[in-house]
């Protein structure tokens, strides 16, 4: 394998040849020496010693790795021997299932049932390996240089757009606008895709108008901000198509990419385009994405405030593995590309519909190096519901599973080795539904049917599987420990597991055939209620149960039933614990806030009727925000109608306007909420700075959920939800069911599930889109954008409400991470107000969800869109709107077989 | 050669009963454990166990003792023996006599003792415990036995008087009396070399073998002439228990005499008168006489004649035997089945028809004979996949077990109450259980329903329980082959590494007295039986030095310290523990020592006088590595050690307090189910019941036996590490911190690195 470049530390071009000859003299010495080692290893490891042996070497190797981990660092060498230690273990055990455990020929049934359970671990096993390659020694980077004024480069940012509001917008774009950067060198484009001529030539007149609408307030926003808009004729190739459109309008050297939602941080470009200059082959920087809101799961087991997010485990570790490896790969959004290299492709790709990994993999092949800062830079939304995430996953699933299919890095020239790994494992990783159903499926067949799929005597159970498990947990919490609690990546496999699975078969079966869904957002759910999906949730709690009940009735009651069964019982009791917690997951709780709110540190006065009193701004919302008197005294309890929040200037001189602001009654204490009345494009700014000014206390936020969690804690932590979300989910279900069997009609307090929406390929019956008149249409790639008519549209601005009196003379305390926390913790484990006659269980809203969801699967459906072609001149009208670009967690999880 | 003279030799020959032989080789004196010999001298001439009443005619010819149990347990139960017949005894048929003493409670009305030969039944009668040893009889029509080997099987099922519990059939059980049972008809009598094994067996299951001293001098040419022989005639008539000895003269009783040597040297000591004019090699029987047990005589006009005669003597055991398909089955399943690993068997192979057991409890077992050279630990297993089927009504604790030599080694319950149909029940059996050579496997079944707490009145019409089908197989894995040296087990079973020796092994005996040297005879005998062909011992009378492949047979006061150091044995803890013993003497034989001898199920060989009341206890065989050697209660020790580089620098030394009770102990050690008893480095042997007890080395060398090859080398390497589990997984350490190591130097100087 050839060596990859070191990354700022290239051999001197001056470096003379006998030096590069030594230095591949002892990288070859290197490289025996380990190849050597291995295979000393892997030969003793298959030696086909009895279960004595066997438990030596685990509890010698076990011993090992808790000495290594109580007494060394984590990192260097005793985290190497750490994970040879585990090793051990786990190529031991694979060593025995292959060759000890599969049911003979003669019983061809439970042979190929092993066979599938033993493929689905070696699947595991897979996975495991190549996280360890790709995990090895995650880069730690040095803060990118910054370099002189004069030489920074010009960034033309680029937030695609489909159907996001105008206030998302405004913000984001405001965000751009404030970003710590020369403004002669900063273009801030919108490249909208809801006002297309297409969409405004719609046959449906209503469809048009708003169209229409759109790109009319959407113009006038820019143009009020100080950014571009850009649209184009047709939707074509969906947001490739339009971030290629915004390619080619611009003409930065650095292009940065954010999805509509995606705010960054004033420092973003302060923080990483400095490494455009070290690297002339750098194409990309790519930053994590951070979610101001949680993901079902987070929501509705109230773990957002102290448990790490599920992306965070892809963020913080995978990618800045793939970065020691040149392999971090470009994650749809706030990222930085360089344009030369885009061009060099031809471009974002569209094949399919994850463009990011798949422009990222053409650029890689073509030898362009790519990087990965590890600070949160932008803060984005993530989906709502839990039919909007899984339906998320299942198009990132399939978009993944199209690359491997269509592009496969195996078979990809140009890629180096370690970068084929690195990708073949962020998309074989997306394999996890199939193994994962398999470990929660397969006990049941011994339990019910005596199928024996896994021929062993109970102490090869105890010596191999056991310890095993063991191991492979370790390896887990000490790898991921910080950023994923234990157990809780089982989690998410199968709750996603359930759905996509049948992405997988789809796309396998047709490769070329998935489509864009569009995620839904927004959602509020103003009760209590369960996911439209939740019915094979319960359909599997009740299995594993009754496996469960049967495991115990067998082995308490029927004669000759041997430890075995204990054993299975055990894993169909684990398997129902995570069912249980799934349950909790898709018993959603209700959701209010429309408006994510992130924690900041900055300060005020709140002009309030007669009241004038310092305040501190806790929490900010593109809505609202939250503000602590510094006085102590409690809020006021009317404030009128108008009142005014002016923050402090800022040391470095920024001085933003006034907002005005409307009390809300959600007054606690000396805390109270307060809504802007009215947004003008100035204020947009002011709240974006107040918003992303500054990341720290967001950061510390994060830092603040980045507390290693035990093995033990985390297990009974998840034990403690097997047991009591269960009793929720159940509970709604009852409520559900007796509301439905009122027959009455759906209560008002139900926010009607709308199905994903689906962008479909324009085809070829497609009428032809009448070319507007107007100079609205940005067919003419030209350099002269900046001539775009806008379609003047005045803001109105609302009466500003009655300002209170001002209360002068307030103490304005520190505000610490800890107090955002403790501010989080309370929003977050408020009780909600379940409304118990508004919950209903709908079957028929059941059904059409699932229907819609195959629908967007592409299964069932009636498919109208013309079949992708190969050729990528004529690379089909792609369906893909800028989404949330949530990390993909590829190859991010180590699997554990348990 | 080297001849030596040795007057005293025969002078103790010639003189039997004079006291003063005390040296058999007279090669002077012996330092300095000389200890009183007392009787020694004489008992090779007057044999407690050859004097026996004058046989009734006809004689009983009893059969060759097996290594299974003669002790029928549970509710059936079986045992095989061959049984060759002379062409003679063929056409004539006669009787089969099974003498058995059974338990009190065994109920006569519902118990049978049934006898088959050739798999076709003879007879049967009912089994009376009360009536204490009985004899019956079962004639054989002429022409039922074939020429050559038959096998005779007895089969008993056994109904308990007044308790139907499983753990009743405990109690339950028929000791077959080897004195007599065995084959009566008028036709036997020993004519011809090719039916040597039709020789009569003593009492004890042993076939004595009287090796023929003429002239006075004895060379030790002559011995290692005899010795060969010896062990031709052992491997013709395939005697795996022989009890030889050397004598003047053939004696009467049972077993055979061997007379060698040309005619002219023969002619003072026997008739030869029969044989006609020996002119040439000739190899013949003189037949018994009221005075003589058969003589077969190796003889010539010349030495070159009489090594002509040796060597057809040698190619009797090559011949194709005769005898019917199931008693040439039963012959070669008679030491165990041969099982080289990597292979199946299932139990119709092994000789057992599909059983439909309606019994409480039933036992089967078999002997596999694994190669000397195996290595058991736990790199793999022994898979018995069963086949059968049992019926409802099984109470619960109903189960199938197996037991390899002794210990339990796995179990299936048959649990579910409406009764189940299996194919291929896989019951997974540790290797580590296996030795080398023979190994018992025992298949049992228990079988109790609730129905059994009362007794049922009619005890005929009992339903199926179990059926056990002849399918059910026993996959024998791949297994590791090499030798580890010392291990006792690896010489008994097959003469290793004296068999394959690159040099001719020496049998030394150093002070050879009557006694040790019948002793020393059996022992090469014996090891010659177990190799499969005569070993071409050189003896060496008096202390010789010790190189190369030796097996050194002597009492333990003639043997020199620094033999028995380099044997592994303290002598100071020997002349310690052994002194006073020198003068036991055996157990006199009697009827009630006999019937004690059938009550405890006793190895009939085993008559020695018990050493201390410890020692009287049984002590179980052991494999473990940490038995001490209890030699104040041996009556024998076997003991090996490595003398040099060479694979066969090996020592054994068997040695005992006295010759008369290291004859003793030998002739208790080659019963078939004691030989297999000695492994490891030392074995200590009570021969007044036959345990034994070994130690095994604990830092073995290592021998290769076999070809070199890659798989073999992994099971040998997974072998030890599965005896050394904790060197495993310090190596495992070792290997994982080199791995650690070179990968992270490796990913150092790979990739990005972190600033």
């Amino acid at each position: 394998m050839g060596l990859p470049v070191l990354d700022g530390a290239p051999v001197a071009p001056a470096a003379s040849r006998p030096l590069r000859a030594a230095k591949g003299l002892v990288m070859g010495l290197i490289w025996i020496a380990w190849a050597v080692s291995a295979a000393l290893a892997l030969g003793f490891l298959v030696q086909p010693v009895g279960t004595t042996a066997q438990l030596a070497l685990s509890g010698m190797a076990g011993a090992g790795m808790v000495g290594l981990w109580l007494c060394c660092p984590k990192h260097g060498l005793p985290r190497t021997a750490f994970l040879a230690l585990g090793s051990l273990v786990v190529v031991r055990y694979v060593y025995w299932r292959l060759s000890g455990t599969l049911p003979g020929l003669d019983d061809p049934v439970s042979f190929g049932l092993g066979l599938v359970l033993a493929s689905a671990e070696l699947y595991c096993v897979l996975i495991l390996s190549l996280s360890l390659i790709i995990n090895a020694d995650p880069l730690a980077r040095a803060p990118a240089p910054v370099p002189p004024e004069a030489e920074l480069p010009a960034v033309d940012v680029l937030v695609p757009s489909y159907n996001e509001g105008s206030d998302i917008l405004a913000v984001t774009l405001a965000a751009a606008l404030n970003l710590d950067y020369p403004a002669d060198k900063l273009t801030v484009w919108l490249l909208d895709d809801g006002g297309t001529d297409e969409k405004c030539a719609e046959a449906d007149p209503a469809k048009a108008g708003a169209a229409r609408a759109r790109r009319a307030e959407l113009q006038a926003l820019c143009r009020d901000l100080g950014a571009r808009y850009l649209t184009r004729a047709r939707n074509a190739n969906a947001k490739a198509g339009n971030l290629n459109n915004g390619l080619t309008a611009s003409r930065a050297e650095i292009v940065l990419v954010l999805d509509a939602d995606h705010a960054p941080f004033r420092s973003f470009l302060r923080e990483t385009v400095g490494l455009f200059a070290g690297d002339p082959k750098l194409f990309l920087v790519q930053t994590p994405h951070v979610f101001l809101n949680p993901d079902p799961v987070e929501r509705n087991l109230r773990t957002f405030a102290h448990m790490p997010s599920e992306n965070e485990m892809f963020y913080a570790i995978t990618q800045r593995g793939l970065d020691k490896w040149n392999g971090s790969f470009f994650c749809g959004s706030a990222a930085l590309l360089r344009r030369a290299a885009l061009e060099e492709v031809g471009g974002f790709s569209g094949i399919t519909i994850t463009e990011d990994c798949e422009t990222a993999l053409e650029l890689h092949a073509r030898g362009w190096t790519s990087a990965f800062v590890d600070k949160p830079l932008i803060a984005g939304l993530q989906p709502e519901t839990f039919a909007a995430f899984i339906g998320q996953r299942a198009r990132w699933c399939q978009g993944m599973f199209q690359i491997l299919l269509l592009k496969n890095p195996l078979t990809k020239a140009g890629l180096q080795p370690i970068q084929r790994l690195a990708y073949l494992s962020s998309m074989a990783y997306w394999f996890f539904p199939l193994p994962r159903l398999i470990f929660m499926l397969a006990p049941l067949l011994h339990i019910f049917f005596d199928v024996k799929i896994f021929v062993s005597s109970i102490d090869e159970v105890l010596a191999f599987t056991a310890t095993y498990v063991v191991a492979n947990l370790m390896i887990q919490n000490y790898l991921y420990g910080r950023v994923r609690w234990p157990w809780i990546s089982e989690l998410y496999e199968y709750v996603q597991g359930v759905y996509l699975a049948r992405s997988i078969v789809a796309v396998l079966i047709s490769p070329r055939k998935p489509r864009f869904n569009v995620t839904a957002k927004g959602t509020v759910l103003e009760t209590d209620q369960l996911s439209p999906l939740a019915w094979p949730f319960f359909a599997i709690f009740g299995a594993l149960a009754a496996g469960c009940a049967t495991a115990a009735w067998r082995y308490l009651y029927e004669p000759g039933v041997t430890s075995l069964m204990l054993v299975v019982g055990l894993w169909c009791l684990f398997n129902l614990v995570i069912a249980g917690v799934a349950l909790g997951v898709v018993a959603e709780r209700r959701l209010s806030e429309r408006c994510p709110s992130l924690p900041v540190a900055r300060f005020g006065r709140v002009s309030m009727g007669n009241l004038d009193f310092a305040v501190a701004v806790e929490r900010v919302s593109s809505e609202g925000c939250t503000l602590r008197r510094f006085d102590g005294t409690p809020w006021p309890d009317d404030g009128g109608d108008r009142a005014t929040l002016t923050l402090t200037p800022l040391p470095d001189g920024r001085v933003f306007a006034p907002f005005a602001i409307r009390a809300c009654a959600e007054a606690r204490g000396d805390t109270g909420r307060v809504v802007f009345a009215a947004m003008t494009p100035v204020t947009y700014r002011a709240l974006a700075d107040l918003m992303y000014g500054d990341a720290a206390p967001l950061r510390a936020f994060l830092a603040g959920r980045h507390r290693h969690k035990s093995l033990l804690a985390g297990s009974l932590r998840f034990l403690a939800w097997g047991v009591t979300e269960p009793v929720r989910a159940f509970g709604q279900l009852a409520r559900a069911t007796s509301a439905a069997r009122r027959a009455e009609p759906i209560a008002d307090g139900v926010v009607k599930f709308e199905a994903p929406a689906v962008i479909l390929p324009p085809a070829e019956s497609v009428r032809p889109i009448p070319v507007s008149a107007t100079a609205l249409t940005f067919d003419a790639v030209s350099h002269t954008v900046e001539a775009i008519p806008v379609l003047q549209k005045p803001v109105t601005v609302p009466e500003a409400p009655a300002v209170p009196e001002p209360v002068a003379g307030a103490s304005i305390p520190p505000m610490t991470a800890e107090a955002w926390q403790a501010v989080m913790r309370e929003l977050l484990s408020e009780p909600p107000v379940a409304d118990a006659t508004g919950i209903v269980l709908d079957p028929v809203l059941w059904k059409a969800s699932v229907l819609a969801l195959a629908a967007a699967e592409g299964i069932g459906a009636d498919t109208a869109e013309v079949t992708v072609t190969q050729d990528p001149a004529t690379v089909p009208e792609a369906k893909i709107r800028p989404a949330h670009r949530n990390p993909r967690m590829r190859g991010a999880a180590f699997r554990s077989a348990a | 050669m080297r001849i030596l003279p040795l007057p005293a030799l025969a002078a103790g020959l010639l003189y039997a009963a004079g006291a003063a032989a005390q040296t058999f080789s007279g090669l002077g004196p012996i330092a300095p454990l000389v200890l009183p010999q007392g009787e020694d001298a004489t008992r090779g001439e007057v044999e407690p166990r050859a004097r026996r009443p004058a046989p009734a005619t006809p004689t009983l010819r009893r059969f060759h003792s097996v290594a299974a149990p003669l002790r029928l347990w549970g509710e059936n139960g079986e045992i095989t023996w061959t049984l060759f017949v002379t062409e003679a005894e063929a056409r004539a048929g006669g009787r089969i006599q099974i003498g058995y003493l059974a338990a009190i409670s065994v109920l006569p009305e519902a118990s049978t003792l049934a006898v088959t030969l050739n798999g076709q039944a003879l007879g049967a009668t009912a089994i009376d415990g009360a009536k204490g040893l009985r004899r019956v009889s079962f004639d054989v029509a002429p022409g039922a036995l074939a020429p050559g080997y038959n096998a005779v099987r007895v089969a008993v099922t056994q109904r308990h008087r007044v308790d139907c519990s499983v753990a009743a059939t405990y109690e339950l059980w028929t000791q077959i009396d080897p004195d007599s049972t065995g084959f009566l008809s008028d036709a036997s009598a020993l004519t011809k070399p090719a039916d040597l094994a039709a020789a009569a067996v003593s009492a004890d299951g042993a076939l004595p073998i009287r090796l023929l001293q003429t002239g006075d001098r004895l060379s030790e040419r002559g011995v290692e002439r005899l010795l060969g022989a010896l062990q031709d005639v052992v491997l013709a008539g395939r005697f795996a228990q022989p009890a030889a000895d050397f004598g003047p003269v053939p004696g009467s009783g049972d077993g055979i005499a061997l007379a060698v040597g040309s005619s002219d040297a023969l002619a003072g000591t026997l008739d030869l008168a029969g044989l006609g004019p020996v002119t040439g090699p000739r190899l013949a029987v003189l037949p018994a006489t009221a005075e003589r047990r058969p003589v077969l005589v190796a003889t010539g006009a010349d030495d070159a004649q009489v090594g002509e005669s040796l060597a057809a003597l040698a190619g009797l055991r090559t011949a194709t035997p005769l005898g019917t398909p199931t008693g040439l089955r039963a012959l070669a399943d008679a030491g165990g089945r041969r099982i080289a690993g990597g292979e199946s068997v299932t139990l119709a192979e092994l000789g057992f028809a599909d059983a439909h057991i309606a019994a409480r409890s039933h036992r089967i077992g078999f002997d596999l004979l694994l190669p000397h050279d195996v290595l058991v630990a736990d790199y793999d297993r022994l898979i018995l996949d069963l086949d059968g089927r049992y019926a409802a009504g099984l109470a619960p604790g109903a189960q199938i077990f197996v037991e390899i030599n002794g210990s339990r080694a796995g179990s299936t319950p048959l649990a579910r109450s409406g009764g189940e149909s299996f194919r291929r029940r896989s019951l997974f059996l540790p290797l580590r259980l296996l030795r080398p050579g023979l190994n018992r496997i025992v298949l049992a079944a228990e079988l109790p329903r609730d129905a059994d707490r009362s007794c049922p009145a009619d005890t005929a019409a009992a339903p199926e329980r179990l059926a056990l089908l002849a399918s059910t197989r026993l996959t024998v894995p791949a297994l590791a082959r090499v030798a580890r040296q010392p291990d006792l087990a690896a010489t008994l079973s097959a003469g290793f590494p004296y068999a394959e020796a690159s040099r001719r092994p020496t049998l030394s005996v150093p002070a050879p007295d009557r006694d040790t040297m019948a002793a020393a005879a059996t022992l090469a005998a014996r090891l010659g039986y177990a190799a499969g062909h005569a070993l071409p011992f050189r003896f060496a009378a008096g202390r010789t030095a010790i190189t190369g492949p030796t097996l050194v047979v002597s009492p333990a006061p003639r043997l020199d310290a620094p033999t028995v150091t380099a044997a592994g044995l303290d002598p100071q803890a020997v002349r310690e523990a052994w002194t006073g013993r020198e003068t036991l003497a055996a157990q006199t034989g009697g009827a009630t020592a006999h019937r004690r001898a059938l009550r405890h199920d006793a190895v009939a060989a085993c008559r020695a006088a018990p050493a201390s009341p410890a020692v009287a206890a049984p002590v179980p065989a052991q494999d473990g590595t940490n038995l001490g050697a209890d030699l104040g209660g041996a009556s024998a020790v076997l003991t090996q050690a490595v003398t040099g580089s060479a694979p066969d620098d090996l020592l054994t030394l068997v040695t005992a307090p006295s010759a008369a009770a290291l004859r003793e102990a030998v002739d208790c050690l080659v019963h078939p189910r004691v030989w297999n008893g000695p492994q490891g480095r030392q074995a200590v042997l009570s021969a007044s019941d036959g345990t034994v007890a070994s130690r095994l080395d604990d830092a073995p060398r290592y021998v290769a036996t076999v070809a070199t090859s890659p798989f073999n080398l992994r099971r040998i390497a997974a072998g030890w590490f599965s005896l050394h589990a904790g060197t495993y997984g310090l190596f495992a350490l070792l290997l994982a911190g080199g791995l650690a190591g070179s990968t992270q130097l490796l990913v150092r100087n790979l990739g990005r690195r972190s600033t």
